[in-house]
Formats: C-alpha cells, sequence, structure tokens
C-alpha cells in the first residue's frame, strides 16, 4: 500500500526568489573574495526581498469559492467562471494557473478580470474532435506583488466535465429499441408522457396536440384536459468500446478512442433519457463491463466507465469477446460496436459477436482526416494515397456489412447517418 | 442562461514608465560610481535595464522570471568593478532595491503592485538603510567590510533555513492536510 501523496505546502518560493537569492549568495562571496563593500550591498536587498515578502503578505492559507462552468458547442469550449475571497478579502494578488486536457487546444488567451473581492476569468479553448475531457481545478494561490512568494488558497472548487458530441446524438432517444426482458410488459417506465398505457387526465398546456385532448372529459368539465399515459420502457441497449491497440499506432488510436468515447457518452446520454437500460462494455486484451441498468445512478456508472476507459496495450482475440460478453449481457441485446476497424482482427469480432446472438451495428470512428495531417507528402501524392486508403478502407468496411450495417464516421463533428440508420427500418431487417 | 463574458480592464502604463525611468536613472548613477569608464558603465547599465525591459513582456508562464537575469548581470559587473566608497555603495543598493519596485510593477498583474509591494520594500530599505549607516560610521575600511560580511553571512544563513523551512514563517497549517 502506498503512502497518501503529502500535500502542497502553504508557502512556497518561486523561481524568481530562488535567481535573486542565488545573485546575492554570489555577490556576497565577490564581496568577501575582492575584500569589496559594493557588491555586498548590491546583494542585500536581493537576499532580503523574499523572507520581508513572507513575513509582509498573509500569514495563513487564504480562503476562497471557485465556480466555474463550460459553454459553448461542437469544437468551441469556453469555460467562464470566478474566485470569490472572504468579505472584504483583496484579491489583486492572487493567481490562477490552468490545467489544460490533452484533448483540448487554447484558442486564444485567458481573460482574467479581478473586481472588488472578485477574480473573473473566461478560458478559451477549442476540441477539435469529440472528447469527454475532465478539468481539473485550477491552481489558487496568492503571489506577493514582487512575485518571490506563493502562498495556496483554500477552497479549490470541483474538477469540470467537457463533454463534445455530434449534436445529432441527441435526437437519438426517440429510436425505438428492442426489449430482452422476459416479460418486458412487467416493467413499466416512471415517467408519463405521450404514449403507452392510460395514465390519467390533465390540463391542457398550450403546446399539447389536438390529439392528446379527451373531448368527452373536456365537455364535462368545461376546460381543455388531455390524456396522460405511462409510457414504456424503450429497450435495451450496449454500447461496446474496442479499445485493442491498431496497426496506427499508439497516438492515433488515442484520439479514435477519445472521440469513440464522446460518442459512446452522447448515446448512452440520450438513451438514458428515455429511460432505456443501458450497458457498456470496452475490449481490449480482456473485457470491462457495466451490466444492463437503468437510473440516474447507473447512468453516472456508465459515463465513469466510459471516461475512465483507456486504449489496452494488447490486443485479445475477437472470440473471446465475443464468448465473454454472454456473462456480462443477454444474447438479443441491441449491441452498437465503436470500433475504427483498421485491426486485422477488427472485422472477425462482427462476425463472433453475430454469432453469438448480438445484433450489431457498427461505429466506426474513421482515421482518414489524421493520416491526413501525419504524411509528409506532395499535394499530388497525397491525393493518391488518400484514394488508395479510401479504397481500402470502403473494401474493409464492405466485408463488414457482410455481417452488420456499418456507419463510416468520417466527419467528427456529425453522426446524421447513424442517426439515420438507427431510427429507419433497415436496422432490424439487417439485425 | 450563460455567464458575462469577461472583459479585461487596460491598467495605465505611465506608472510603470516612470518606475522604469527611476531603475534606469539609479542604475546610470550607480554606473557612475563604479570603476567602469563612464561610458562602458552607462552602457552595461543601460543594456541590462533595457535587456530586462525588452524581455519582461516577451517572457510568459514558466520563462517569466528569467526577465531579470540581464539587470542582475549588469548590476553584478557594476558592483565587481566599483571602488569602496559609501556614494557606491548606497547607489548600488538603492539601485537593487528600484529593481525590486520595478518587479512589483508588472503589467500582467493587477496596477498598485508597488503601493502593495510597499511593507516589504521598506523592510528591504530599513535593512539597507542601517547597513549603510554602520558602514559609513565605522572608522577603518577593511572593518567596515568585515563587518558588512559577517552581518550578511548570518543574513544568508537565516534566508536558507528559511528557505528551506517555508512552515517556520506559517502561522497555519495548509488547509489540505
Amino acid at each position: 500500500m502506498t503512502a497518501p501523496a503529502a500535500p502542497p505546502p502553504s508557502l512556497r518560493w518561486t523561481p524568481l526568489s530562488h535567481l535573486l537569492l542565488a545573485t546575492g549568495v554570489l555577490l556576497l562571496v565577490l564581496g568577501v573574495a575582492l575584500r569589496a563593500a559594493v557588491p555586498i550591498f548590491v546583494a542585500l536587498p536581493l537576499v532580503i526581498a523574499p523572507v520581508a515578502a513572507a513575513l509582509s503578505g498573509p500569514r495563513r492559507a487564504l480562503p476562497a469559492r471557485l465556480t466555474w462552468e463550460a459553454y459553448g458547442a461542437e469544437a468551441e469550449v469556453t469555460i467562464r467562471g470566478k474566485v470569490q475571497g472572504s468579505p472584504g478579502g483583496d484579491l489583486r494578488d492572487v493567481v490562477v494557473e490552468f490545467a489544460r486536457p490533452r484533448d483540448l487546444v487554447e484558442s486564444a488567451p485567458p481573460t482574467v478580470v479581478r473586481d472588488d473581492g472578485t477574480l473573473r476569468f473566461e478560458l478559451h479553448w477549442r476540441a477539435p474532435y469529440p472528447t469527454i475531457a475532465v478539468v481539473e481545478p485550477p491552481e489558487i494561490a496568492w503571489l506577493d506583488p514582487v512575485g518571490v512568494v506563493l502562498r495556496s488558497v483554500v477552497g479549490r472548487g470541483e474538477r469540470l466535465t467537457v463533454e463534445r458530441y455530434p449534436p445529432e446524438l441527441l435526437r437519438l432517444g426517440a429510436v425505438r429499441l428492442d426489449r430482452v426482458l422476459a416479460l418486458p410488459g412487467e416493467t413499466r417506465s416512471r415517467r408519463v408522457g405521450a404514449a403507452g398505457e392510460f395514465f390519467g387526465i390533465q390540463e391542457a398546456a398550450p403546446t399539447d396536440p389536438p390529439r392528446r385532448i379527451n373531448w368527452r372529459a373536456t365537455a364535462r368539465r368545461g376546460r381543455l384536459l388531455v390524456n396522460e399515459f405511462e409510457l414504456d420502457r424503450t429497450g435495451d441497449v450496449l454500447l461496446l468500446i474496442d479499445v485493442r491497440p491498431t496497426r496506427l499506432g499508439a497516438d492515433t488510436d488515442e484520439v479514435l478512442l477519445g472521440a469513440a468515447r464522446a460518442a459512446a457518452v452522447g448515446i448512452a446520454s440520450s438513451f438514458a433519457r428515455e429511460k432505456a437500460r443501458i450497458g457498456y462494455a470496452s475490449f481490449g486484451e480482456f473485457i470491462d463491463a457495466v451490466p444492463l441498468a437503468s437510473g440516474r445512478g447507473h447512468r453516472f456508472r456508465v459515463h465513469e466507465a466510459i471516461r475512465t476507459t483507456r486504449p489496452s496495450a494488447v490486443a485479445g482475440p475477437s472470440e473471446r469477446c465475443a464468448a465473454t460478453l454472454p456473462r456480462f449481457f443477454p444474447p438479443g441485446v441491441t449491441t452498437i460496436l465503436i470500433s475504427s476497424l483498421t485491426g486485422d482482427a477488427d472485422s472477425d469480432l462482427v462476425v463472433h459477436l453475430r454469432r453469438r446472438g448480438f445484433p450489431t451495428i457498427v461505429l466506426s470512428p474513421s482515421p482518414a482526416q489524421l493520416l491526413a495531417t501525419e504524411r509528409p507528402l506532395a499535394p499530388a501524392d497525397e491525393r493518391l494515397a488518400e484514394r488508395l486508403e479510401r479504397l481500402a478502407r470502403r473494401q474493409r468496411l464492405a466485408r463488414v456489412w457482410n455481417h452488420a450495417p456499418v456507419v463510416d464516421w468520417e466527419d467528427f463533428w456529425s453522426l446524421g447517418g447513424f442517426v439515420r440508420l438507427l431510427r429507419g427500418p433497415g436496422r432490424r431487417r439487417s439485425s | 442562461m450563460s455567464a458575462p463574458p469577461v472583459r479585461p480592464r487596460r491598467p495605465g502604463r505611465a506608472f510603470s514608465v516612470l518606475l522604469l525611468a527611476l531603475f534606469a536613472g539609479t542604475a546610470g548613477l550607480f554606473a557612475t560610481t563604479s570603476g567602469l569608464p563612464l561610458i562602458e558603465g552607462l552602457a552595461v547599465a543601460l543594456a541590462g535595464v533595457g535587456g530586462s525591459a525588452v524581455l519582461r513582456p516577451r517572457l510568459d508562464g514558466a520563462r517569466s522570471p528569467y526577465a531579470v537575469v540581464p539587470a542582475l548581470g549588469a548590476l553584478a559587473v557594476l558592483a565587481a568593478a566599483a571602488p569602496n566608497s559609501p556614494l557606491a555603495e548606497l547607489f548600488g543598493g538603492v539601485a537593487a532595491l528600484t529593481l525590486l519596485a520595478w518587479l512589483a510593477d508588472d503589467p500582467r498583474r493587477s496596477p498598485g503592485g508597488v503601493v502593495r509591494a510597499a511593507p516589504s520594500l521598506l523592510l528591504v530599505a530599513l535593512t539597507l538603510g542601517i547597513a549603510w549607516m554602520s558602514a559609513l560610521f565605522l572608522p577603518t575600511g577593511s572593518a567596515r567590510v568585515g563587518f558588512g560580511a559577517a552581518l550578511l553571512v548570518l543574513v544568508t544563513i537565516l534566508v536558507a533555513i528559511l528557505l528551506g523551512r517555508p512552515e517556520l514563517i506559517d502561522r497555519e497549517p495548509p488547509a489540505t492536510a
């Protein structure tokens, strides 16, 4: 068992203080060696300044409260927040240092403004690809005006999660999923809505369509009343991410997995809103699974499992995935497999899943645009390489299409094709 | 509802220019009392002050402390060449003090840094004043150097102890403990 990491000290010296002290000591040695007083007098302010700053500043950690939130859509990520000190507290010398996640890039320098007792900041970042990024709370500290002493500020605030995935996934919840329960009618949703079993009557709202109005009840009461229905739970879905290493290399695999994670979170969120049961699994060397369930706690569990999914160093055989999956999920559950289909055995996974009774839909993030930025080729050669790559990929996807529908995810900010495939009647036929 | 966008205010630059001029002036005075020829001494002082002034807005993040290196280098060169004289000692100390004041006026931070740093700068100025007065009223040159050196060795040991154990200055354990 490892010991917990020691907390950072409340008071720290900055590199500038070390620089001043080093120069001061050097001058002091020079003065003694040359038997000259002038270097000693020049050294004096330099060696005294850090201690004087520490003694004249606040003598204990300052209390402060951080509140922040992420805004923006698609690739744009704007984070606005504020640090509030104690009443009457002075935050003019408080500095904040932000730790930007790897998935996000800075599009403009941060803006920091200090008002009375409040420090407001705005960060301008950009997500080149769909991502689920966790932003750690910034390091907040008091820095003396000269810049030689740092003192911690108490109350760092919560982590911030930035979720960026294609907006079409928000419409995915309307898809009717198959159920794999033995007696599906016995499990009802707690949600009341516009279709399903009759639940009751309530006052009509301006947004209610005419077909929901209960005309008999309206005639009896003399005011518009509408029917309410107890919604059936929509069904079950399994999200499976293939995290096995591919021939593209670790960096490209990481980017593709980032997009896959973002899509999985978007799909899970949409179905969770409709009270569907959601299961999640990632397959690298072995399977990591979160069994089918619904509810807010389960939604959080699935999100955490997706967020913490990392690329595997070792590739397990496809048969192992298909053989292990029935231990966690009943065969017949609608399975959305997210795989780049660039590994040699990736297409086998679909075949094995079908054989074990998992109707599969494949969402395949395309590495085309990532590879295009990596190749140092002349424009003509680049066009040729791109065309060959496209043909090879089309052939690979066509092989998989023989066993399951495949969506080639080329434009990372659009999943319209995937949503259309799931909503269309063709999905049932092909599965 | 989204939070309102954050718009920064531009601080005035007149005071920064004044501080830079003050630093350059004291460094120039120190150069005139140093053992270097006048033109060379002024050139060293100007190069140090100008180099730091140019570097400070250009170095960001972890590299920003290194903007002070040209000024420190210039002060060290002038100090090494300076003869033992009360004026050179005074101007050398004051030049280092104005360097600290100039550092306190960072344009990337809240305006009024010098005013907020006044307590620590006054403490440094007081120490410098006591040391200079003590040295001035001692009878011989070598005794003066010995007295100042002993004083500063003690101070340096104290600073080294404090740098190694910052909790000695702390009155309260960190809240994250």
